[in-house]
């Protein structure tokens, strides 16, 4: 396998013999180690990848415009039946319903049609379920597409990526799901109303000392657990990269591997999703600010906000695998190179 | 005449008792009492009469065996005047404080009854040690008397209700003075009274002596248990109180009281505290050795050049709101002028950010009760800001001291504080000075004032925003969807990834396992607010009483307040829909009438004890003659409007259900050709949908930019308009244009446009959509 020098620093193109990643040492010498960068180079990596994808964002927009088009026409059609009809109050403005509203007039819709509300959220219940199943693919499609470099990549890989590894994935999302109640337990449940006993008086939070105390021990809490939330998804995410990576099965020991790479790597690791998560703030932040200077209408928003979002997804998910990849190329590289002689030099015969 | 006999001794334990009935029988309160609507009560103008009671109270605050200061040790001195035209040998009175005192009172049960379990962390109480008759003449001498607690029937525990026999009866003008020792301890923080930490809030704490009063020419005792769903009920009397307390709490006390002298420090560091009111009702007081103590004086005339110059309302106006109201009344602004008072905050520390917007709020309070009703006729306005263990004692009044309260992180057009100081202070005049029966009427009370918060918020306030709050902070915005949220035992958790709930298996029994718990800041991340919510949802603060159709209306507005179906009844028949009742009286009749209305009724009943048919006999006297339409309009029946709107239950609704303009050329040939003249009938229905029957104004507008205005009775079932071969086409038309009527259930359908306009719907339609998208995509990452 031929790879140049100059596109491999680029890291524009994996060295691994993709979907068969580097399984032995001679593989490892024959291609050479990846060379193991900042954290932030594998998100820009990732943010690479997904950019040259149009055909999959589009797919991808596609479906996030549908199936929450989904939760909006039952919306849309009580809004036209009983709101397209009527006139503003003198002294109320014009009925635009952009950015403001009277109370009234969506407490009285509320009444008329009091199933709307149940309706749509009902109807988004099935609709987690699949965007969180629909995620296990998204996650293989792009882990995929990151580690195939410019020339392999495309819709088929993608699509490749998806269906090969949603079963492996699967599986840990079904362990995810019981460390997600782990957690709940664990933050919610006895360990965290003993800790909350310790703090105010019988654990009742509007018997504390002062209100600022509560709410430090609130959002405290809420903090925590939030923050293992996520913690419980990254090394869900890490455990399906080594899956990726190693091509393997077990979805115990991807998470345990999952969990390993998290602590052997965490600032890399954090250069990824951190550094992510701050760009996918900012991209909010800024179409939010400048939809709200402009006053401009809310659907060019639905178009562009989840574009910025499920490209910065793709990123940090490519971004993962590929740090995976070359941190495990590295580090076998490092186990099997030749110890050097006393004379420091080093050869070592060819496989 | 044997539904009131039975409604009066469910009323009266006395009369239930003397006419020995069957205590197992639930009270026939059920059956309201249907009062004449145009009948005052009997009594002489409240102003002119000397007050009932005088109490003499000698307390102090002492710790319990855990060393909390919750312990009022003491006596109290009574004398009672009899007001009545009848002798009685009983007194009755209120012990409140025994709601606290065990599971077994009324208040207890009627809570488990309509499913709330709660009980206080502790329990309270009050012991009562001695009762004693004073001599005239010499205050030694006395004699014991006896006494009992008076059972309820549906609590026979309860020991809510003390009877004191006395020797002889007291003659009508005659007065007897009663002494008796007691020991209230106050629960922790529960339902209007209680300590947290360092904060004891003495609210009916003391024994108090029921009203005798007559009714329907009968003289009783109306006594009271102390109910889940009611408040209170007392003569008007003076107070003074003696007060020793630890001597951390010098300074920081705040009561319905002056303070008459120093406070003196006793030899064993305690302090001795003074404190007399006269004209009041009750007497509470709080106490905190953490509050900040700020006095400011209310200078009406500072207010007024403010609330002129910077409320929108004033300024739309033209004249002043004091011009206004002197206009209406026939008086000169200087009479109607409001007086200067001292305004006393007892703030928490951590509360200091709220400083300025309580006393913002309590001005404009004391601003505007005073010029649309009359003077604040005390020295002093006490506001409390409750400890956050005590937050159950807030958003209370007393005469003289309320208390607010308020969270953190509020944002300032939440209008939180700003509400319920408005509301507590409303309370000086609407129970406070015009003192009403709360167990059977408390809509009287709380319905004026609700109206009347509303109004001042309206008028001093910009719109409230709603608002969310995430890790203690407010921001502004409204979501217009809500993320599904299934009861325990539904299958369909699951597909939320809330929780994996399955059916009992014979190795592992039932399964119930919470994977994730929703929470307001995993809430906030999948949401986005910022970009998925309304960001300006209005209240306005008269419109939001209409918040009150959410609920089922299952009584009418004369059921006494202890008998409504559901406590849910008592928020919308006691606050909001008597709120509404008055914005629609004062909407039919005009303002100037509706501010000779308010204001006579409070001066009247100043000092006194109106019943409804008092507060109809004003509306009656002065809203005659009113007409919907003006001059040339339709006259409003108020006997019937009262009997519909108080006795009645009946849902008032008009509705567009028709508008249309048809071509109303005969030649559809000349129509295609365009040689037609362009003509239109124009056809407009309009239908009562509910059997309240009030007169209604009609507007349409055409498309020249003109409108035109009719008045319909509304008695008959609907009201047809049509105009033939007109030049114009009609572009909307509108049910009560000006929006007088608050009591109608469905505004969505008071207008109708010829053209509907889809794009509000699509404009909500695209945000509902933005926000199903962030929610997707946050919960695609998950798992």
């Amino acid at each position: 396998m031929a790879v140049r020098a100059s596109e491999r620093r680029r890291g524009a193109v994996s060295p691994l013999d993709y979907p068969g990643a580097p399984r032995s040492p001679a593989d490892e010498a024959l291609a050479g180690p990846l060379p193991l960068r900042g954290g932030v180079l594998y998100l820009w990596q990732g943010l690479r990848a997904a950019m040259r994808q149009p055909g999959v964002l589009a797919l991808l927009l596609l479906y996030s415009f549908l199936s929450a088009l989904l939760v909006a026409l039952p919306y849309y059609s009580s809004a036209l039946e009983h709101l397209s009809p009527i006139a503003g109050f003198a002294g109320e403005g014009p009925l635009n319903l952009s950015f403001s509203a009277p109370r009234w007039l969506l407490d009285e819709w509320a009444r008329l049609d009091g199933s709307l509300q149940r309706t749509t959220a009902h109807g988004m219940a099935p609709l987690l379920l699949l965007a969180s199943l629909s995620g296990l693919l998204i996650t293989g499609g792009w882990m995929s597409v990151a580690l195939r470099g410019r020339e392999g990549a495309g819709m088929a890989a993608f699509l490749q990526g998806a269906g090969r590894y949603f079963f492996r994935f699967l599986r840990t999302w079904i362990l995810g799901l019981a460390l997600y109640a782990g957690v709940t337990w664990l933050v919610w449940r006895a360990p965290g109303e003993w800790v909350l006993a310790r703090l105010v008086p019988g654990g009742e939070l509007e018997l504390a000392a002062s209100e600022t105390r509560a709410l430090w021990i609130e959002n405290g809490r809420l903090i925590l657990y939030v923050a293992l939330l996520f913690l419980v998804e990254l090394v869900l995410d890490l455990g399906r990269a080594s899956l990726v990576i190693g091509d393997r099965h077990s979805a115990l020991f991807a998470l345990v591997r999952g969990l390993g790479f998290l602590l052997y790597e965490p600032v890399r690791v954090a250069g990824v999703v951190l550094v992510g998560w701050i760009l996918e703030a900012l991209w909010i932040a800024a179409l939010v600010a400048l939809s709200h200077t402009l006053a401009a209408p809310v659907w060019p928003l639905v178009l562009v906000l989840p574009l910025g979002r499920i490209i910065l997804r793709g990123a940090r998910y490519g971004g993962l695998a590929a740090l995976y990849a070359a941190a495990r190329s590295s580090r076998r590289a490092r186990r099997h190179a030749p110890a050097p002689f006393v004379d420091g030099t080093a050869w070592a015969e060819g496989a | 005449m044997t539904v009131v006999l039975a409604a009066l001794c469910a009323v009266f334990p006395a009369a239930w008792l003397a006419a020995g009935q069957d205590p197992e029988v639930p009270p026939a309160a059920l059956e309201p009492v249907r009062e004449p609507a145009a009948e005052p009560a009997s009594e002489a103008a409240p102003q002119e009469l000397a007050p009932v009671v005088r109490y003499r109270l000698d307390v102090a605050l002492t710790p319990d065996a855990d060393e909390v200061y919750r312990v009022i040790r003491g006596s109290s001195t009574v004398t009672w005047r009899n007001p009545t035209g009848a002798a009685t040998a009983e007194l009755y009175w209120h012990v409140y404080n025994n709601a606290w005192a065990g599971r077994d009172s009324l208040w207890l049960r009627e809570a488990r009854r309509l499913g709330d379990e709660r009980l206080p962390r502790a329990w309270g109480g009050t012991e009562i040690t001695r009762v004693r008759r004073r001599s005239d003449t010499d205050a030694a001498e006395g004699v014991d008397l006896p006494w009992t607690f008076v059972p309820h029937p549906d609590a026979p525990g309860d020991r809510t209700v003390l009877q004191v026999l006395l020797p002889e009866a007291v003659p009508p003008g005659g007065t007897v003075t009663v002494e008796m020792g007691f020991v209230a301890t106050l629960p922790p923080a529960f339902r209007r009274s209680g300590v947290g930490g360092d904060y004891v809030h003495a609210a009916q704490w003391f024994p108090k002596l029921g009203v005798f009063e007559e009714r329907d020419g009968v003289a009783a005792w109306n006594c009271e248990p102390y109910h889940l769903l009611t408040e209170f009920y007392s003569d008007f009397g003076d107070y003074e109180l003696t007060l020793v307390l630890p001597n951390r709490y010098k300074g920081r006390i705040a009561a319905s009281g002056s303070m008459v002298g120093d406070p003196v420090e006793t030899r064993e560091g305690d302090v001795t505290y003074h404190f007399a009111a006269q004209r009041v009702h009750d007497f509470a007081w709080t106490v905190d050795a953490d509050f900040l103590v700020e006095r400011r004086p209310f200078l009406p005339a500072e207010v007024a050049e403010r609330e002129n110059h910077a409320t929108a309302a004033a300024r739309a106006q033209g004249a002043t709101e004091a011009e206004r109201v002197a206009a209406a009344l026939g008086r000169e602004p200087e009479e109607v002028a409001p007086q200067p008072t001292e305004m006393l905050l007892f703030l928490q520390p951590e509360h200091a950010e709220y400083r300025e917007r309580y006393f913002a709020a309590l001005e404009k309070a004391l601003y505007y009760f005073q010029l649309w009703y009359g003077p604040y006729p005390y020295e002093t306005i006490s506001l409390v800001d409750p400890a956050h263990a005590a937050q159950a004692t807030g958003g209370m009044e007393y005469p003289r001291l309320i208390t607010g309260g308020v969270s953190k992180g509020r944002a300032r057009r939440s209008l939180d504080p700003e509400g319920v100081t408005v509301h507590e202070f409303g309370h000086q005049y609407w129970y406070g000075l015009v003192a009403n029966d709360e167990f059977r009427d408390a809509w009287l009370d709380e319905g004026l004032n609700t109206f009347s918060t509303q109004r001042v918020l309206r008028r001093a306030y910009p719109p409230a925003l709603a608002t969310y709050s995430v890790l203690g902070r407010d921001a502004y915005g409204h979501p217009l969807l809500q993320a599904p949220d299934f009861e325990s035992g539904d299958l369909r958790a699951l597909l939320s990834l809330q929780r994996l709930e399955l059916p009992r298996l014979p190795l592992l029994g039932e399964v119930s396992l919470e994977l994730r718990r929703r929470n307001p800041l995993e809430a906030w991340l999948a949401e986005l607010p910022e970009a998925s919510y309304l960001p300006e949802l209005r209240h306005d603060a008269v419109h939001d009483e209409r918040s009150a159709f959410a609920a089922d209306w299952a009584d009418p507005l004369s059921r006494p307040t202890f008998a409504l179906f559901a406590p849910a009844m008592r928020g919308v028949n006691a606050y909001r829909r008597p709120a509404m009742t008055l914005e629609t009286m004062a909407g039919l009749m005009g303002e100037a009438r509706w501010t000779r209305v308010m204001r006579h009724f409070h001066e009247r009943w100043r000092f006194g004890h109106p019943r409804p048919g008092d507060f109809y006999a004003v509306v009656e006297e002065f809203g005659m003659g009113a007409q919907v339409g003006g001059d040339t309009g339709v006259a409003v029946d108020w006997p019937g409007f009262w009997e519909q709107a108080y006795f009645g239950n009946d849902a008032l609704d008009f509705g567009v259900s028709r508008l249309v303009n048809l071509p109303s050329v005969l030649d559809p040939q000349a129509l295609q050709r365009g040689t037609a003249d362009d003509r239109w009938d124009v056809i407009l229905e309009v239908r009562r949908y509910g059997g309240f029957r009030v007169p209604v104004e009609i507007e349409i507008r055409w498309d020249d930019g003109t409108s035109s205005r009719s008045v319909w009775d509304g008695e008959d079932w609907w009201w047809r308009y049509e105009v033939a071969s007109s030049p114009r086409r009609a572009v909307r038309a509108e049910v009560d244009p000006d929006r007088r009527l608050l009591l109608d259930r469905n505004w969505l359908n008071n207008t109708r446009l010829a053209q509907p306009q889809g794009g509000r719907a699509r404009n909500l339609a695209w945000r509902a959509m933005l926000w199903a998208e962030q929610v997707l995509h946050f919960y695609g990452g998950a798992g």
